[in-house]
């Protein structure tokens, strides 16, 4: 700012501007004197501000309507209009509301209620929604999250690869930069399914699946002669058991169908192609899957990953189909 | 003029000729000119409602000698990584532009932590203020302080604001208690501190009820009641009765005391006191019952219909009444387990005996009522519950109907007047 064109109109702006001066120059003294009010030391027991929310127009904090900008304490529900709300944490990550969205902020955490949210330079913060906890693996990370329908949600990684586990802790899915996964919730109980290529590793199964990038160790029969090809595993998690190191979870295989022989051509990964970001893909899936995946069945053409409870397949339209912050500068676009 | 004077008229004629064209070619030209410009500006404007960070920045180039503030603050939203270079442009555009000033101000704050450029937030905010003397550059500044006053070892930047904005404020309060409450623990110090008037008042009242912050709302209300002389005349008395409601919902009873005492009995002997066993509101029905705090209510149930006058209500049973209803209640204050006198006059017409009306303390019934065709004067017997904590508790007295076996649904009416309850 150019402090050439500050023009102290009136009263008041003298008052703040000898004020801030005077804070600044730690005259206390004068402040008090000219604004009349006490001067006190930090006041003990101030809860500190976790950040800052923005937003062209009003929107709500707590319930109160609120124009233009706020504090955020811990724990602040914020719900948008008609416009993007920013939400500025202190600690550096950037959390974008969309219009009609609604979460509450903590430091570590937004807990999406509603709508769309966006997290960027999102070191070591989350995003839960519906039971999933949404975070990116590099302190730079940006993800999108929206809340689909009445029951799903929407997973993309904008930059920089996104896990999201269920409420469990389990990894769910480990989402590339420029992909978008749908995820659906099945019925307690459900078998986990996996598919893509099985390996043998000193002795151990290991299947990746293509849509969600889970490695499973699975042990159970008949895995010794499909080893190499590309599977459709169905099992049961073992929590008891240990994996490999380079594994997720255990899996307790429980069918085992072969979709193709070999595992080179169509190894392409699925999310990353319905994604329209890594190339074709995608297509290879088996939508034998979908019969499963209940409720996600609208995606058979693709894929479908059940894991820990959790249907993961990928977006259709991919990134471009996730949602957006549309709004944000609606507002202003205006003479 | 001169040279006019010796030319032949035909000449003069040409010459006027050619004057006129140059005229009309002048004019031609600057309606095409100006024709150009629109239609340049058009385009600009068109680029700029394309709603893209390239499109609007050509938008600005395309208008480059005068281009609209809008432009740049369009684009430091579309284009956040440039957003202070595009700040920047538009409040060189138009210095008075106070949404940019506070964009700008909060984009140095949001930066600070790496850059340390507080002091230019501070200014940006600051300068925001002195263009526009509305609400959102003093809001801003009350949260912006509020955020600095550890930093900067004082609060009172933020109480000018707050303060500030409080005499702005047109809508909603919330925000600015939120803010006020949470700088300064005292709720009647923080009002003070935010300007006082009568409206924060109201505004803090219903903010710290709907927090469930009674203790806190009761000392606004403490505030709100010392600046009356004649307590009962409030304006705000139905608040302060709402807030006495509230209170007894939350089992506060010393403090739904205060506020009733305060507002609906302000004559010693009208008011309360467990202590002393003075327990019941209302008992001559001089007021209209107002189902407030500790005033009668008065349940209109289908088939059981009560009225009020003064001194005086009555019951009419239609024979549609439920077999079982309450025809009225208060809330009480009683010492737990406590035995207490209700004496009562009522008169009926048309109730057989027996009534099946009843008094009711707390699940502890008196004697059903007999058919008495003049007023007479009677007594019920009471226990308060000793459910809880020993000291003053809120105990509910009803008057219940009760269909007795073996008979019918009442049918008829019951008066009744001066009530007085008594500790035993």
């Amino acid at each position: 700012m150019r402090l050439g064109v500050l023009k102290l109109e009136t009263v008041q702006s003298m008052l703040a501007l000898l004020c801030s001066l005077s804070v600044a120059c730690s005259l206390n003294l004068a402040c008090t004197l000219n604004l009349g009010v006490a001067l006190a030391s930090p006041p003990a027991g101030v809860p500190m501000a976790i950040g800052t929310v923005e937003a062209k127009g009003s929107f709500r904090v707590d319930n109160a309507t609120v124009a233009g900008n706020a504090t955020l304490f811990e724990g602040a529900t914020v719900e948008t209009h008609q416009s993007t709300s920013m939400l500025a944490l202190t600690s550096g990550v950037r959390v974008w509301l969309a219009a009609d969205s609604k979460g509450r902020v903590f430091r570590d955490h937004l807990l999406l209620e509603r709508g769309l949210g966006q997290m960027e330079k999102a070191d070591r913060f989350r995003v839960l929604a519906r039971g999933l906890t949404v975070q990116t693996e590099s302190t730079a990370g940006s993800a999108r999250v929206e809340l689909a329908g009445t029951a799903d949600v929407q997973v993309a990684a904008l930059a920089g690869s996104v896990q999201v586990r269920n409420s469990q802790g389990l990894l769910v899915a480990s989402i590339h930069s420029g992909s978008a996964l749908h995820f659906a919730f099945q019925a307690s109980g459900a078998s986990s399914q996996l598919s893509g290529c099985l390996r043998a590793e000193s002795g151990h199964y290991l299947v990746t699946d293509e849509v969600s990038y889970v490695t499973m160790e699975a042990a159970g029969p008949g895995l010794a002669k499909e080893s190499g090809n590309r599977v459709q595993v169905t099992g049961a998690i073992d929590p008891s058991a240990s994996p490999v190191l380079s594994a997720m979870a255990y899996l307790r295989v429980s069918g085992i169908k072969r979709l193709s022989r070999g595992c080179a051509p169509s190894n392409k990964p699925a999310a990353a192609g319905a994604a329209g970001v890594g190339g074709r893909g995608g297509s290879g899936g088996s939508g034998s899957g979908a019969a499963t995946a209940g409720g996600i069945g609208a995606l058979s053409a693709t894929t479908i990953a059940v894991i820990g409870g959790v249907a993961v397949a990928a977006a259709i339209g991919g990134l471009a189909a996730s949602g957006s912050l549309s709004g944000s500068a609606a507002a202003t676009l205006s003479r | 003029m001169v040279m006019s004077r010796h030319l032949t008229a035909p000449a003069r004629k040409a010459a006027a000729g050619a004057v006129a064209q140059i005229c009309v070619l002048a004019c031609v030209g600057c309606l095409a000119g100006a024709a150009a410009l629109s239609a340049h500006l058009a385009y600009a404007e068109i680029q700029f409602h394309r709603g893209t960070a390239a499109a609007a920045e050509q938008a600005a180039k395309l208008d480059r000698f005068a281009p609209p503030s809008g432009y740049f603050e369009a684009l430091a939203d579309l284009d956040p990584d440039r957003a202070m270079h595009w700040l920047a442009a538009a409040l060189n555009a138009n210095p008075r532009l106070s949404p940019a000033w506070i964009a700008q101000g909060l984009a140095f704050e949001r930066d600070s932590p790496r850059t340390g450029q507080f002091d230019q937030a501070a200014g940006a905010l600051l300068q925001a203020a002195s263009v526009d003397h509305q609400y959102l550059p003093a809001w801003t500044l009350a949260n912006f302080y509020f955020r600095r006053a550890a930093f900067l070892g004082t609060s009172a930047p933020f109480w000018y604001w707050a303060r500030r904005a409080a005499g702005l404020t047109y809508d909603d309060f919330r925000p600015l208690l939120a803010l006020a409450h949470a700088a300064e623990a005292d709720p009647q110090m923080a009002i003070e501190k935010l300007g006082g008037s009568n409206l924060l008042l109201h505004a803090d009242l219903d903010y710290l009820s709907e927090l469930g912050r009674f203790e806190d709302a009761q000392k606004i209300a403490r505030l709100l009641l010392s600046r009356s002389a004649a307590p009962g005349l409030l304006s705000e008395a139905p608040r302060l009765l709402e807030l006495a409601d509230w209170q007894i919902q939350a089992g506060n009873v010393w403090y739904a005391l205060e506020l009733w005492n305060a507002i609906a009995a302000p004559r010693q002997e009208e008011r309360l006191d467990p202590d002393r066993g003075l327990a019941l509101a209302n008992g001559d029905l001089l007021h209209a019952p107002t189902g407030v705090a500790f005033d009668w209510r008065l349940r209109q149930t289908e088939g059981a219909l009560a009225a009020w006058r003064p001194s005086q209500l009555t019951f009419s049973l239609t024979g549609d009444q439920p077999e079982s209803c309450a025809l009225l209640e208060q809330t009480v204050p009683v010492a737990r387990a406590r035995r207490y006198r209700l004496h009562f006059e009522y008169v009926t017409a048309g109730l057989a005996s027996p009534t099946g009306i009843v008094w009711d303390l707390d699940g502890d019934e008196g004697y059903a009522l007999e058919p008495a065709a003049a007023w007479s004067s009677a007594t019920a017997i009471l226990r308060a519950s000793n459910r809880g904590r020993r000291g003053a508790a809120l105990g509910s007295l009803r008057l219940l109907y009760r269909r007795q076996p073996g008979t019918v649904r009442a049918q008829g009416r019951l008066e009744l007047r001066h009530l007085r309850m008594e500790a035993l």
